[in-house]
C-alpha cells in the first residue's frame, strides 16, 4: 500500500517522467558503467602483468577480485558523492527558477509529498545506477575476491550515503533561492566531509597526540569501506563500519526534518 | 469543499496589511465579495494588486487584518483555502517539458483527483479552453495564448469556487484576449467568484460586476459604477467666474470640473436620471451662452483618474 501510494505521489511520478525524457539520463548510466568497466579491466591487467613477472610475484584470483571489489565500490561511492548533489540541491530551487514553484504550493496536496517525492527521485536514479554495477560486484565476487555480507555493507554503505546527501541536498535546496548556487553549497559541504574530515582528524591527533577517537573519520562516506574491508580481512579492526551509516541515517532525518518544515512553511 | 449560498461572501478581507521590511505594500484593505461576482483588480504598478493576490492564494502572510475565503482565514486553514482557489500567477509557471494532457494530469493528482476522474477532467477543461487537438503536444510547443489557456485550465483542476488570475491578459494578441475574456464570461455563467487583474482596462470592462482601485496599497474610494451617473461636456461662450455658484443651486448636479485651457469647456457629472435642462435654464437665466452640450461616456480608465483625484483631495 506505501508502495503503492508513493507511485502515486504526482511529484516523484513527474521527477521520474522528467529524468527519463533527459538525453542525460541515458549518457549517464553508459558512462558510468564504462568508467566502472575501465577501472575493472584496468585493475585485471595491471595484476595480470605483475603475475606475469615470475614465481615470486604470484597473485591469487580472489586478491584480483578483492582489488576488483575495492576499486569498483571506492569509484562508486566517488560518483555517487558527484551526481547526488547536483540533482537534489536543484530539487525545489529549478521549480523556483523555472516559475513553477508557485502553482505547487496552492495546490492542496500535502507538503509531505512534495518532501518524499523531491528526495525519492534523485534516490531511486542512483538505485537505478547502483543496479547497473551489479555485474562488476559479481565478478569480484566469482574471483573469491568478496562474499555477499561484504557485498551487502558496501552496498547499504552507498544506500546510505545517497539518501544522507540526498537529504542534505534537499535542505540546501529549500534554504537557496536559485539553483547553481544551491549546488555549489551542496559540492562544497560534501566536499568538507570527505577531505574536511580527514583533515579535522589529522588536526585532533596532531593536536591531542593521546587522544585515539576517529570521531571525524566516521563523517566519511568513504570510511565505512575501509572499516568494513579491514574485517573481512580479520586484520586489525580499528572502528566499526556500521557507525558510519548510523550516523548518516540520523542526520540525514534531521535534515530531511528541517528541510521538510521548510517545505511546509513555504509560501513564495 | 464548502458550499456557498447565492448573496453569501465568498471573500471577505478586514483591515488587511502586508509589510515587507519597511515597506507597506497593502494598508488596511477591506472588502467583501459575494458568490459569482467578477471583480477587477485596477491600480497603477506597485499599487499591491499581485501582494492583495497573494495573500488570497495562501503565498503571503500578512502582517495584520484577516483574509478569508469561503469563511476559511488564508492563514490558519491555508490547506482548506487551497481547495477552494484556482491561482493563476502572472508568470504562467507551466512546465515546458511535458505534453497537456501529463500537465493537467499533474496538476489534477494534486488536487486530489482519482485516476478515473482524471481522464474527464482532462477533457472537459481541454474542450472548454479549445485545446482538445492540441492535447498530446509538448507545452513548449504551444503559442503563449495556448499556454495561458492551459494554465487556466490547470486552475479548475479542484472545481474552484474562486478564481484569482493575475494579469491572464498580458501579452496577448486581440484574438487570445477575446478567447480569455469568452473565458472568463463562461466561468461567471458557472457562478464562479473571480478576481482579476489587468492594466488593460477596457477589457476588464466587458467582464468586471466591480472593479477595485488600488493605489499605493490602499483601496481607494470605490467609483461610482458606470450607469449610475451621466456626464455632460458643455461649452460656454465666455469662461464664467461663478459658474459653481450657479450650479449649486441645481437639483442632481453632483460635480462641475472646468477643463484646462481656455476654460469655456466643462465636464459636468449629474445623477442618473436627472437631465440636462434645468442646468441649460439655469445658465441662460444668468446671462451666459451655452455654445455646446453633450452626454460622455466615460471609461474605467477615467473613472479610475477621477476616483484617484477625488482620494487625493
Amino acid at each position: 500500500m506505501i508502495g503503492a501510494g508513493l507511485w502515486r505521489n504526482p511529484i516523484l511520478s513527474r521527477e521520474i517522467d522528467h529524468r527519463m525524457r533527459d538525453n542525460r539520463t541515458y549518457f549517464i548510466p553508459v558512462v558510468y558503467i564504462s568508467l566502472l568497466g575501465l577501472v575493472t579491466l584496468g585493475i585485471y591487467l595491471t595484476m595480470g602483468t605483475l603475475a606475469a613477472g615470475g614465481p615470486s610475484n604470484f597473485i591469487q584470483g580472489w586478491e584480483i577480485g578483492q582489488f576488483i571489489f575495492k576499486a569498483v565500490t571506492f569509484t562508486q561511492m566517488g560518483l555517487i558523492l558527484m551526481l547526488v548533489p547536483s540533482v537534489s540541491a536543484g530539487a525545489i530551487t529549478s521549480e523556483r527558477d523555472k516559475g513553477t514553484l508557485v502553482p505547487l504550493l496552492v495546490t492542496p496536496m500535502k507538503r509531505s509529498r512534495i518532501t518524499i517525492g523531491k528526495l525519492l527521485a534523485p534516490v531511486l536514479y542512483v538505485l537505478l545506477l547502483l543496479s547497473t554495477s551489479l555485474p562488476f560486484a559479481a565478478l569480484s565476487f566469482g574471483f573469491g575476491g568478496t562474499d555477499l555480507k561484504m557485498l551487502a555493507v558496501a552496498y547499504g554503505c552507498m544506500v546510505s550515503t545517497t539518501l544522507y546527501v540526498a537529504s542534505l541536498g534537499l535542505l540546501v535546496s529549500t534554504v537557496m533561492k536559485r539553483t547553481v548556487p544551491a549546488v555549489l553549497l551542496a559540492y562544497g559541504l560534501v566536499a568538507a566531509l570527505d577531505i574536511g574530515s580527514v583533515i579535522a582528524e589529522v588536526i585532533v591527533h596532531v593536536a591531542f597526540k593521546d587522544l585515539d577517537a576517529i570521531f571525524f573519520l566516521y563523517l566519511n562516506p568513504f570510511a565505512p569501506l575501509v572499516f568494513a574491508g579491514e574485517e573481512y580481512l580479520a586484520n586489525e579492526v580499528s572502528a566499526h563500519w556500521w557507525i558510519t551509516p548510523v550516523i548518516q541515517m540520523i542526520l540525514g532525518a534531521f535534515f530531511l526534518f528541517i528541510a521538510h518544515l521548510r517545505i511546509r512553511n513555504m509560501r513564495s | 469543499m464548502t458550499g456557498f449560498g447565492a448573496g453569501e461572501s465568498v471573500v471577505t478581507v478586514e483591515k488587511l496589511s502586508v509589510v515587507f521590511g519597511r515597506f507597506r505594500a497593502l494598508s488596511d484593505v477591506t472588502f467583501s465579495l459575494p458568490k459569482g461576482t467578477v471583480v477587477g483588480l485596477v491600480g497603477p504598478n506597485g499599487a499591491g494588486k499581485t501582494t492583495l493576490m497573494r495573500v488570497l492564494a495562501t503565498l503571503l502572510v500578512p502582517a495584520s487584518g484577516s483574509a478569508a475565503v469561503g469563511g476559511c482565514d488564508v492563514v490558519k486553514m491555508a490547506g482548506q483555502v487551497r481547495g477552494e482557489i484556482g491561482y493563476l500567477p502572472d508568470f504562467g509557471g507551466i512546465y515546458q517539458d511535458m505534453r497537456a494532457r501529463e500537465y493537467l494530469s499533474f496538476f489534477a493528482a494534486a488536487y486530489g483527483l482519482r485516476p478515473v476522474e482524471i481522464g474527464e477532467y482532462i477533457e472537459r477543461v481541454l474542450a472548454l479552453v479549445g485545446l482538445t487537438d492540441r492535447i498530446d503536444d509538448f507545452v513548449e510547443n504551444l503559442s503563449l495564448g495556448m499556454r495561458l489557456k492551459l494554465a487556466f485550465a490547470r486552475t479548475l483542476a479542484g472545481d474552484p469556487s474562486l478564481l484569482i488570475l493575475d494579469e491572464p491578459l498580458a501579452g496577448l494578441d486581440h484574438v487570445a484576449r477575446g478567447d480569455m475574456l469568452d473565458l472568463l464570461s463562461d466561468m461567471r455563467s458557472r457562478g464562479k467568484t473571480i478576481i482579476i487583474s489587468s492594466h488593460l482596462l477596457s477589457d476588464l470592462e466587458k467582464v468586471c460586476d466591480r472593479i477595485l482601485f488600488l493605489d499605493g496599497g490602499a483601496l481607494v474610494r470605490e467609483p461610482v459604477r458606470e450607469g449610475e451617473t451621466v456626464l455632460y461636456e458643455l461649452e460656454t461662450a465666455d469662461p464664467p467666474e461663478n459658474l459653481l455658484e450657479i450650479l449649486e443651486t441645481v437639483n442632481g448636479v453632483l460635480s462641475v470640473e472646468t477643463q484646462a485651457g481656455a476654460g469655456r469647456l466643462h465636464r459636468l457629472e449629474l445623477s442618473s436620471g436627472d437631465e440636462i435642462s434645468p442646468v441649460l435654464r439655469a445658465l441662460l437665466d444668468r446671462g451666459l451662452d451655452v455654445v455646446m452640450w453633450r452626454p460622455v461616456k466615460e471609461g474605467l480608465e477615467e473613472r479610475f483618474r477621477r476616483a484617484l483625484k477625488e482620494d487625493e483631495s
